[in-house]
């Protein structure tokens, strides 16, 4: 089985960022960049495969605050890491309230990304035990 | 001007995006070996870098305060024009009219440069919204002891709910190419800087309308 993570953020350098960060590990990247191509993304995956959603907070169209609640109404298993160019503790603690799992601020190194997601990847309500991805 | 979160967080958006960027392909060069995709990586790395001197280099100048010297009579119609002319060349099609109707105003005391830069942001962005057909009217008056520039476009307009952020730095409409959102910032920064005022009014669909003022003084900074 496949593991995908949906990375969602307007800026190509940084979707290609993560992408080459994810590189070698287990996951497969599936890039959109707003959160109403991200819907559409998923709309067309087979969402057991997709283990984690990185997410953009400022976006044109759908925004991550926007986004974010849709995921949790729609997706509801997929674990969600908010991503923001901005440190903003009311609005941390506002993501991590409405049930995003990680909230990290760019940049983001390597190593703490990869555990990031694997961590993230582990709630992923729809994993028994054994179906645990692990790195 | 908007609030300094909006400028604190604007400008770490901004640059904290290419430089995860500059992390991402350092890293890669840092734990790959094929040199041809390193080399490609540290291009990435230098283009990176630029964008964010670029970005420096159009907030830094415009933030610092009004010193009263260094000051000129600046031609307000002379700015137009040259602004123009510059704005012109960005242009792709020759169905925009670009009219201009200036009365003989006497001179504001400013810097040329940052006169020329509030009307250059302004035309450029009233060019973009008319995409490949329009008209551009530019009218400068006197208005007592101000000078009024009315620039009037045929464009896509403002969404009422746009208005309000159109001044907030990295706010654009516009793809990643076009638009970085600091032209209007810039603008309200010289305009506040030298006592002016600016007003927008637009209607989706049929154009806006700029009308920005300046006090004209006389060199000892006194009011005629
Ligand atoms: N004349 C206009 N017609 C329609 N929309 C406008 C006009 N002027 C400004 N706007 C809107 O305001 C936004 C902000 O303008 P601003 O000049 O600050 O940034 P920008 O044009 O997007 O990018 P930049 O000027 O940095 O290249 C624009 O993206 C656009 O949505
Ligand atoms: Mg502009």
């Amino acid at each position: 089985m496949k593991h995908k993570v949906l990375i969602i953020d307007d800026e190509a350098a940084i979707r290609k960022t993560i992408r080459l960060q994810l590189e070698g590990t287990i996951y497969d990247v599936l890039e959109a960049e707003d959160g109403e191509k991200g819907i559409h993304v998923l709309d067309n995956e087979n969402i057991l495969e997709v283990v984690v959603i990185i997410c953009d907070v400022r976006m044109p169209k759908l925004n991550g605050i926007e986004a974010v609640a849709y995921f949790h109404e729609n997706y509801a298993g997929i674990p969600i890491i908010v991503l923001t160019g901005y440190p903003d503790v009311q609005l941390a603690v506002d993501f991590m309230k409405g049930g995003v799992v990680d909230y990290l601020v760019k940049p983001v190194e390597k190593d703490k990304l990869v555990e990031a997601v694997g961590k993230a990847a582990r709630q992923h309500t729809l994993f028994s035990g054994s179906q645990q991805p692990k790195l | 001007m908007a609030a300094l979160g909006t400028l604190a967080s604007g400008i770490g958006h901004e640059i904290n995006n290419p430089l995860y960027a500059i992390l991402g392909a350092a890293e890669a060069i840092r734990d790959g070996n094929d040199l041809a995709r390193g080399q490609e990586h540290a291009q990435d790395i230098i283009g990176y870098c630029k964008h964010v001197a670029g970005i420096i280099k159009n907030l830094t100048g415009y933030i610092r305060p009004a010193d009263k010297h260094g000051l000129e009579p600046v031609y307000v119609n002379t700015a137009i024009s040259d602004a123009v002319l510059m704005a012109r060349l960005t242009l792709l099609s020759d169905a925009i009219e670009i009219d201009q109707r200036l009365d003989a105003v006497p001179a504001i005391f400013a810097k040329s440069e940052d006169i020329q830069q509030v009307f250059f942001n302004v035309i450029r962005n009233g060019l973009q919204a008319m995409g490949r057909e329009g008209t551009l009217e530019i009218e400068s008056v006197r208005e007592a002891n101000r000078v009024l520039v009315r620039i009037r476009d045929t464009g896509s307009g403002i969404a009422p709910g746009d208005l309000t952020r159109i001044y907030d730095p990295f706010f654009t409409t516009k793809g990643p190419d076009e638009g970085e959102g600091i032209g209007l910032f810039v603008v309200q920064q010289i305009v506040n800087k030298y006592d002016g005022t600016i007003e927008f009014e637009s209607e989706v669909g049929k154009g806006t309308v700029c009308a920005i003022t300046f006090p004209i003084r006389e060199p000892n900074g006194e009011e005629p």
